[in-house]
């Protein structure tokens, strides 16, 4: 038995030491790393536009930061186009949900664009639960799923090896609550998964767009749209995306109107 | 303008309406005014006797003879006119100033036919005008006369002469002499008894100003003009227009001057008057805006432009005319108005307002206690834009926290200069008690007429604080306490860029996805799955072992009885019963896994179990085991029957513990 558990040990760290590997997201990471410094230093010369062009360098190496995300929304403010400084605020509040820089920056930005969608109203428990939802991003999410479900399996093993009536009960009231939590966690981790696989949310980034009842420019116009407004992509057909409006609006645009978070 | 207008043209409606009425007038007054002298009735006093009676009758028979020979003329009063004709005409004065009236009375008697009155629109207006005729039968001569009266306004000054008046009548034409009538333009102060109507200049002459241009006929014109054209930055200059007319007006558009670089107050004062210009009398309407130059440098002041509309009908010329409207459009000259920058030199808190200004303040209570707030009310009044007054400036006042003062802006456009005040009210809390001062307030401006700066100030106040003072204050006088203010926001921004890095971190890839993650999921769960499988596997093993060691029990039991049953002799009674006893007890032992002389004939039944098959079996195996024991230790000999009996229940016993499974438990022990 107990050589048993050592190979399972063994083959478990040898694992472990290949998942860690470098992802092939980034294919440069010093010179990403140096764009964005770049990119810091022209945004402390004011020079926007130029800071601007480095971060979406380094941004186009494949490199994902919420650091970056929120200088290039910045940049983008400063520069007068609220709709795409939005659009990068939203992708690194996805990444850094607690980050209260960046709420306030994404608030302000807000607050400048025509478009008022009033929010749908939500009952407090749903408040509650978006609430959590939002607080961890997707990797902490996987990470508490994980942590929790290894938590279940102790106590499992141990419910097995151990005999003792008394440990026995105690574990299992363990396991109980540990299946609950990670219920919970695995809910939240899954629709995090969701959303990130499925690019739900986009931003308008083109000053005005025209909402089409089907996806073609013959359509009649059922919505107008300005910059930064937040859309949700229910279906997509050539060139055009079929959006949503938290307010229930619905139609097609130009994909080229919007860009997803 | 257009109001005034219309109501000089309502007003002019109502003369003329008021006409035929007034000539109804004169008819009843023709009609009451006629006078017919009849014979007085002689009244004879006598007897009512024959005679007496005869005179009397014969007086009325004169009366009613009179009376119808009088209706008769008047039934046809040119049949019988009688008379040279004649005409007169006067006037009531030769002497009147510009505003005043003169009465011309024109009298035609022997005709019926009207004097022809001459063309008198260049020198006067015809306010209005009255006939009246009489009559006058004098020992049966019959006088006719007509007297006409207009009463005239005179148009200019100078002499003016009203020409001969005509009258022809039966083919010969009669006339009056020329009137000299001298008109004169100024009004004496002291002139007792007149209403002296409003009169200003017809064109202001302002020193160093041209005479201003104007358009249009000399009936109808406009002016456009400042009172200053060299001003500085800030100070007022007054624009005024104004519109000429000696004609009646149905209607006029005003449309102002652009003013580009000036601030534009309108005044709400609104001129209309008579005026003489140029020895004509003119009614002037007249329109003030009150200008501030934004800018230094020669500025230009645009067209003002009035639309009219002339009634003709009212108007000098067209008296006798048809009533028509005469659309005209007058424009007046733009103006230039040199703006010169202030001086250098301006005092602290200066904040550009120019003109004359005042200060005040003063508080709604000199007296209050520690936390009550007093209101301090600092006012500036004056002349100039008070709009540019945005603030005054307010010193630090020590023992008292100041909020933000309310402001109050009043502007008094009622005439030029423009006046006005700003009051600031200060809301300020008392932090200590005490005998605390409000410094002086100052304001700073510019005079242009001084073309210097001035700083107005107010008076320190007195405010008396009661109340305890707060236990800070009262450990450590002389230290005085901070006047505290909620931090507010002047105004929002976004927060500053994240800092530089030193190290490189990417958070692209999703940890879902990675295959340790995977691991960790799969790991516990196959060690769980093992342990748990162990266990199962276990437990069959052990089952397993019990039912081979029953298998083999019952082998070696067989055996033993049939080595038994070949011992089945009377002779060989003791060993048949010692195979038996073995057989049966080697099988219970290894059954039911206890040691063989733990087994015995009452031992038994608590080896098997509850089951019915069990306990016959236990039944049968107690008494087999107990009659064995008997005979292998006792000296009774065993016939063959019993030996059989024996054999068979042990056989039996045997065959019903080997139908019986097993229990989990019994495979574990």
């Amino acid at each position: 038995m107990r050589r048993a558990l050592a190979v399972l040990t063994l083959f478990c760290l040898s694992c472990l030491a290949t998942a860690y590997t470098r992802p092939p997201g980034t294919t440069d990471p010093a010179k990403a790393l140096a764009l964005y410094n770049q990119g810091c230093d022209l945004y402390e010369n004011k020079q926007f536009d130029r800071a601007k062009e480095k971060f979406l360098e380094a941004a186009s190496l494949g490199w994902q930061h919420p650091h970056l995300f929120y200088n290039l929304g910045n940049c983008y403010f400063r520069l007068k186009d609220f709709g795409r400084a939005i659009l990068f605020y939203e992708k690194a509040l996805t990444l850094a949900p607690r980050d209260a820089a960046i709420a306030y920056n994404l608030g302000l930005a807000r607050e400048m664009i025509v478009d008022k969608v009033q929010p749908k109203k939500r009952n407090i428990i749903a408040e509650l639960f978006l609430g959590i939802y939002s607080l961890l991003n997707i990797n902490e999410w996987t990470v508490a799923s994980l942590g929790i479900y290894l938590l279940l399996m102790l106590t499992v093993i141990l419910g097995l090896l151990v005999k003792a009536r008394a440990y026995t009960r105690v574990l299992k009231r363990i396991a109980v609550i540990a299946l609950v939590v990670l219920v919970f966690c695995a809910v939240n981790a899954g629709a995090k998964i969701y959303a990130s696989r499925c690019h739900a949310f986009a931003i308008v980034v083109l000053e005005e767009a025209k909402a089409r009842s089907g996806p073609g420019a013959d359509f009649a116009e059922v919505f107008v749209v300005h910059s930064g407004t937040k859309v949700r992509i229910m279906g997509e057909h050539q060139d055009w995306a079929q959006v949503s409006l938290e307010g229930g609006l619905s139609g097609w645009l130009p994909k080229s109107a919007v860009e997803r978070v | 303008m257009r109001s005034r207008t219309g109501a000089s043209c309502r007003m002019t409606a109502k003369q003329m309406s008021n006409g035929p009425d007034r000539r109804a007038d004169h008819c009843k007054v023709v009609a009451r005014g006629t006078h017919i002298d009849v014979p007085r009735p002689v009244v004879c006093r006598a007897d009512a006797s024959g005679p007496v009676w005869q005179m009397a009758c014969s007086c009325y028979i004169h009366l009613a003879v009179a009376l119808l020979a009088a209706l008769i003329l008047l039934a046809t009063p040119t049949a019988s006119l009688a008379g040279q004709p004649e005409i007169q005409a006067s006037v009531d004065k030769h002497t009147l100033y510009i505003d005043d009236t003169v009465t011309l009375t024109i009298s035609v008697s022997g005709t019926d036919a009207e004097p022809r009155l001459p063309d008198l629109s260049d020198d006067f207006s015809i306010v209005s005008q009255v006939s009246s005729k009489s009559v006058t039968i004098i020992n049966m001569q019959i006088e006719t006369s007509t007297t006409y009266r207009y009463v005239l306004q005179p148009e200019r000054t100078g002499k003016l002469v009203i020409p001969p008046i005509t009258l022809k009548t039966g083919g010969n034409t009669y006339q009056t002499r020329p009137i000299t009538i001298e008109v004169l333009g100024t009004v004496p102060r002291s002139a007792p008894g007149r209403a002296r109507p409003k009169r200003v200049p017809a064109v202001p002459q302002q020193p160093g100003l041209s005479q201003p241009e104007y358009s249009g006929d000399k009936n109808l014109f406009c002016t456009m003009s400042v009172d200053k054209d060299n001003v500085f930055l800030g100070e007022q200059l007054t624009l005024t227009f104004r519109l000429f007319t000696r004609y009646e007006l149905a209607s006029a558009d005003y449309t102002p001057a652009e003013c580009t670089n000036f601030w534009k107050e309108e005044i709400e004062q609104k001129n209309s008057y008579i005026t003489v210009f140029n020895q004509r009398r003119y009614r002037v309407q007249e329109i003030k805006t009150a200008l501030f130059p934004t800018k230094t440098g020669v500025l230009t002041i645009g067209r003002a432009s009035v639309r009219c509309s002339v009634d003709r009908f009212f108007s000098p010329g067209f008296f006798f005319g048809h009533g028509l409207e005469r659309p005209v459009t007058l424009r007046t000259q733009p103006l230039k108005v040199r703006v010169k920058p202030l001086p250098q030199g301006a005092p602290p808190g200066f904040a550009g307002t120019v003109g004359q200004f005042s200060i005040d303040a003063k508080v709604d209570r000199d007296r209050t206690r520690l936390g009550k707030p007093i209101t301090l009310t600092v006012k500036v009044w004056g002349t100039g834009n008070v709009k540019t007054i945005s603030a005054v400036m307010m010193p630090q006042v020590s023992g008292f926290e100041v909020y933000e003062p309310n402001v109050k802006e009043y502007v008094d456009r009622s005439k030029s200069p423009i006046r006005g005040s700003k009051t600031f009210e200060y809301v300020m809390v008392p932090k200590r008690a005490g005998r605390l001062q409000i410094p002086p307030v100052t304001f700073s401006y510019f005079d242009p007429v001084a073309a210097r700066y001035r700083t107005v100030t107010t008076k320190p106040i007195e405010i008396e604080v009661t109340g305890q003072p707060t236990k800070a204050t009262a450990q450590q006088p002389g230290i005085a306490l901070p006047d505290k203010k909620g931090v507010a926001p002047i105004a929002a921004d976004i927060r500053y860029i994240k800092p530089r890095m030193t190290s490189f971190s990417d958070w692209s890839q999703d940890i879902y996805n990675r295959s340790w993650v995977l691991i960790l999921l799969l790991a516990p769960a196959a060690l769980a799955l093992a342990l748990w499988a162990r266990r199962i596997v276990v437990e069959r093993l052990l089952v397993r072992t019990g039912l081979a060691q029953m298998r083999s029990a019952r082998k070696r039991a067989r055996q033993g009885l049939a080595k038994a049953k070949a011992r089945m002799q009377p002779q060989s009674s003791r060993e048949f019963y010692s195979l038996v006893a073995r057989s049966l007890v080697d099988y219970l032992a290894e059954r039911y896994n206890v040691p063989s002389p733990s087994v015995s004939a009452s031992t038994v039944e608590s080896l098997v179990g509850d089951c019915s098959d069990g306990k016959r079996a236990a039944r049968l195996a107690s008494e087999c085991l107990a009659t064995c024991d008997f005979y292998r230790f006792s000296a009774q000999e065993s016939t063959l029957e019993e030996m059989k009996t024996v054999w068979s229940k042990a056989a039996e016993a045997i065959l019903l513990l080997d139908k019986l499974r097993p229990s989990k438990k019994e495979a574990q022990a």
